[in-house]
This record gives C-alpha cells, structure tokens and sequence, in this order.
C-alpha cells in the first residue's frame, strides 16, 4: 500500500529527478508529494498528468506546473514567469506573488495566485480560469480566446487588448483598456461566479465595484470603415 | 538572453561580503549568459586615490610600461597582477579620460574601471571562471552589481562583456538585459557631447547616457526616469554609482527583473532562483518591476 505523503529535498536531485519522483510518486498512488527547498528553480512539477497533490514548500521558478493535467499543486512562495503555462486541468495554487505570463495559454483548470501578477498575465488564455488576488501587470488578458480572469487587485495598461473571447473580471482599477476591450454590464450570473471562484481562498467578492471586460468582437472582421480600430489594435 | 544581479546594504556605514553573494547569485545566472560574466563591487575609497582595473594581453614588458605610465601620471600606491589582470592604486587628480587614454595607447592594454570605490572584474566564462582569474568573492564592499552575458550582435570578449564602466565618469557602471535599438542614435548624440565609447556595445551608451545627465546635475531618480523614454527598445538594466544601485525596466516589460529588500539590504535579480541561491532573509518576498518602472536605493 502507498505511503500517504512522499517527502523530497529538492536541494539533493537534479530537476529533472524531481519532476520524475513526482510522477513516479502519482503512478503509485501516493496522494501527496512534499517538496522542501525548491529555491525557486525552474520548469518544477511540469507535466503532472494525474491526481496528486503536489506541495512546493518554498517559492518556485518559471513554467511551475506547466501542461499538468489533472493534478494538484500548491506553492506556498512565489513563483516566476508562466505559472501553469498551458495547464489543461486540474488547479495550482501559489501563495506569494506571481511573475509575468501567469496563466499564459491555459486551457483548463484553475491558477490562483495570492499576490501580484506581470505583464501579459492570461496571455492567449484558451480557457480554465486564472485569479489574482492582487494586481496584474502590463497588456494582461492580451489576445484571450477563452476562459475567465480574475483581477482582484488593479489592472495595468492595456488589460484586454485584442481579446477574442472570455470574459475578464478586474475589483480595482483599470489604467486602460487595451484595443477592443470593452466593459460589459455586470449580472447576478457574474456575481455567482465570482463569489464561486473567490470564497475557496478567502476572498470576499462582495462590496467590490466589479468591472467586467469582453471583447468588442470589432478586431474579428477587417472593414475598412473601421480603420482607427484597427490602426489602434496594431 | 542575460542575467543581471545586484546587492546593497542600505546602511551608508556599512560594509560586508558583497563579492560573496555576488558569486552566489552569479552561479545560477549562468544559465541565462554562458558567454561572460562580471562583477562591478564598490569597497572603501582609501587615501584620495583612484582604483585602476586593467587587462593587460601581453608581456615582455608592457605591464612595466603600464605602471610606468601610471607612475608618471602621478604615482602608483600599490598594484598587483593577476595574470593578465592589473589591479593599481593610483595618485591622480586630473580627467581620467586623459588617464584611460595615456594607459591604452599602450598596446594591448584594456582599462575596465577607474574609480574611487568601484572596480570592475570580468572574465569570459561564468562567475568560477571570474574568481579564478580576478578574485572577487572574498570582496568586502558596500554594493555590487553583476553580469551573465548571452551574446547578440557583438563579440564574445572580455572588452565586451558587462559591467560597462560609463569612461570617464568615476565609479559608474551599467549591466544590461536587451537590446537597445537606438542605440546608433543615441551614440552619436553623447558623442556629439564630447563622449567616448570604448566598445560598440549598446549596453555601454546606456552607461555613458546615465552618468552624463548625472554630470549634469540631475538625480539618479530622474535620470533612470527618462531613461525609460530615451531608450528604444527592450531592457532592464542596473547602474551603479558609488551612492548606490538603481535600475529600470523597458516600458513593455519584456525583459525580465524582480526585486526584494528589507530594512538591510536590497536584491536586484532578473530571476528569483539568484535571491534564493544566497543564504538570507527567506521571508523577502521578490515583486517584478512592473513596465516602465524604475527603483533605486542610495546609500
């Protein structure tokens, strides 16, 4: 019978040691992975294609949990660039600030950070659902195609710009909507939504002047009537 | 692709092992410049007189030659050598783009930094291949900025390798993520102003760009804050006076740099993966410079 927790000293293995002990670890059905010192290493816990709890007990580098499907992490630290890069399902966790391209190219599951995010958060979102629990950076949500962010904080310039699809969420203030970025009325499906996603970590979603962001659907045809749009988009 | 890291102790008293957390958040930069690696630490001023770090590639006399020159120019202190490397404490008092230019006409002789408190050390190679030739990690200083470089559109030497020292300017220097795409521009202008450039690394007119408006009167504040706006193309960079650090990141943000600090010390990283290869303060939360934004400690 597999032992409830598996324990790793990062400090001790090679990346790529790590990454394969976390694997072998869900093949065996060990429930949960513990992983001491990452010391903010890259490319940690990429690839987790089954349902493990896999808990970084120090701050993480670029592309933690990228392409997992299915898996749990939680990251109690930060974290650096493309947290849950193309992450397909499943949730991860980081409690500390975030870098820039959180969230880029999800496609399922869930990234919630507790802290700041950079620029280009939820870049080319495809779906899932990224929260911040503090602000984003610069051009966030850039040329989303689907799925749902949530800003808790303040959004830098551009938040939005050339979006396709999905909806955006931002509870402080917007420096600028980028090019197409129009804000939609908020509805009670909206405020159930928020209140769904928020509540697990502690955030209350009530009392917050809520902005909702979609995309003005003007980029998705070239006319050429609509020249200022398209000279603004590019 | 490079890697850029920086310390300081915000204490203008104090002093401690900047070389040795430089080495340290060195090592694992490498990965993002395995070309050259350098360091600009700034000590103690000693006795008025300047530190000169030089690289000298070749023998049969011209390191003689060097000292000679120095001698004349006003007297050597004390010096050693290191292999190629010269380190000389110098009595001067007049321009020292008159001194860097009197100590290379004689051939084969590359001034890295003149200074009060800054001297620079750089190697091809990564932070080992540093300490072996300059040593740098048992350097007891106030602050330090360092340098991992990946090679983009000039050779992969140690005349082009980071940290830039802003010539003539005392104890400036730069170290550069980017690529700086006005840099032609940019040149001539401070050329037109009387400045020199040593290299034809774009990274050094950002060095010369900063000190120049710093000659002029203006703060580093304002200095790095129009930066952001003079400056074409992506960066984060570190400069560093004999006050202290400052630093800024291009207005798109698409270079990478963080930083963190308690009431001690400030980290300058372009990854986290440096703070944490320090043993220190594991509480210090690292924040990304958001785009456009420019910071900067003095002592």
């Amino acid at each position: 019978m597999a032992t409830l927790t598996s324990e790793i000293d990062c400090s001790a293995h090679t990346t790529r040691e790590i990454n394969q002990a976390i694997k072998r670890a869900a093949a065996d059905g060990v429930p949960e992975i513990r992983l001491t010192n990452p010391a903010a290493r890259h490319c940690l816990g990429v690839a987790v294609m089954s349902p493990i709890h896999v808990i970084f007990e120090g701050p993480v580098g670029w592309f933690c949990g990228g392409m997992s499907d299915g898996g749990r992490i939680t990251v109690h630290g930060s974290c650096g660039w493309s947290v849950g890069e193309n992450l397909m399902s499943g949730s991860i966790e980081v409690h500390g600030n975030g870098g820039s391209s959180a969230g880029a190219t999800l496609r399922g599951g869930r990234v919630f950070v507790a802290g700041t995010t950079g620029a280009r958060s939820g870049i080319s979102m495809k779906g899932g659902t990224l929260v911040v629990g503090g602000s984003v950076g610069y051009m966030s949500g850039f040329m989303m195609q689907r799925g749902t962010m949530i800003v808790c904080g303040d959004a830098a310039d551009g938040i939005g710009d050339s979006m396709y699809e999905g909806t955006v969420y931002v509870g402080g203030s917007i420096h600028s909507l980028g090019a197409d970025c129009i804000e939609a009325e908020l509805t009670d499906d909206d405020r159930a939504l928020l209140a769904t996603e928020l509540d697990p970590h502690g955030i209350s979603s009530t009392g917050i002047d809520w902005k909702k962001l979609v995309a003005g659907k003007r980029l998705w045809n070239f006319s050429k009537h609509e020249y200022d749009a398209w000279r603004g988009a590019l | 692709m490079c890697g850029l890291c920086g310390f300081v102790y915000k204490d203008a008293a104090r002093t401690g092992g900047v070389g040795r957390v430089l080495h340290g958040m060195l090592l694992p930069m490498g990965r993002r410049g395995t070309d050259s690696t350098g360091i600009a630490m700034y000590g103690t001023p000693e006795d008025g007189s300047y530190v000169l770090r030089a690289r000298i590639e070749a023998n049969s006399g011209t390191p003689e030659r060097v000292l000679e020159t120095l001698e004349r120019a006003g007297g050597v202190r004390d010096h050693a050598m290191d292999g190629p490397n010269l380190r000389a404490r110098v009595a001067y008092d007049g321009d020292l783009g008159d001194l860097t230019d009197r100590v290379e006409a004689v051939p084969h002789v590359e001034v890295f930094s003149i200074g009060r408190s800054m001297e620079i050390v750089k190697e091809v190679g990564d932070a080992n291949d540093v300490e072996r030739s300059s040593p740098f990690a048992a350097f007891e200083g106030s602050h330090a900025i360092g340098h991992t470089r990946m090679a983009t559109e000039s050779v992969v030497d140690v005349a082009h390798s980071h940290p830039f020292w802003a010539r003539p300017f005392p104890d400036i220097s730069v170290v550069h993520n980017g690529h700086i795409t006005n840099y032609h521009k940019l040149r001539r202008k401070l050329e037109n102003q009387g400045h020199r450039f040593a290299t034809g690394n774009d990274s050094e007119a950002i060095a010369v760009y900063i000190a120049d408006k710093l000659a002029a009167g203006e703060s580093l504040e304002d200095a790095l804050r129009a930066s952001v706006y003079d400056l074409d193309g992506t960066f984060s960079y570190l400069i560093s006076t004999a006050e202290g650090i400052g630093c800024a990141r291009d207005r798109f943000a698409l270079k990478p740099l963080l930083y963190t600090e308690n009431d001690e010390i400030a980290m300058i990283a372009s990854e986290e993966v440096a703070i944490r290869s320090v043993d220190g303060d594991a509480t210090l939360e690292p924040r990304e410079l958001a785009a456009g934004e420019v910071r900067w400690w003095l002592r």
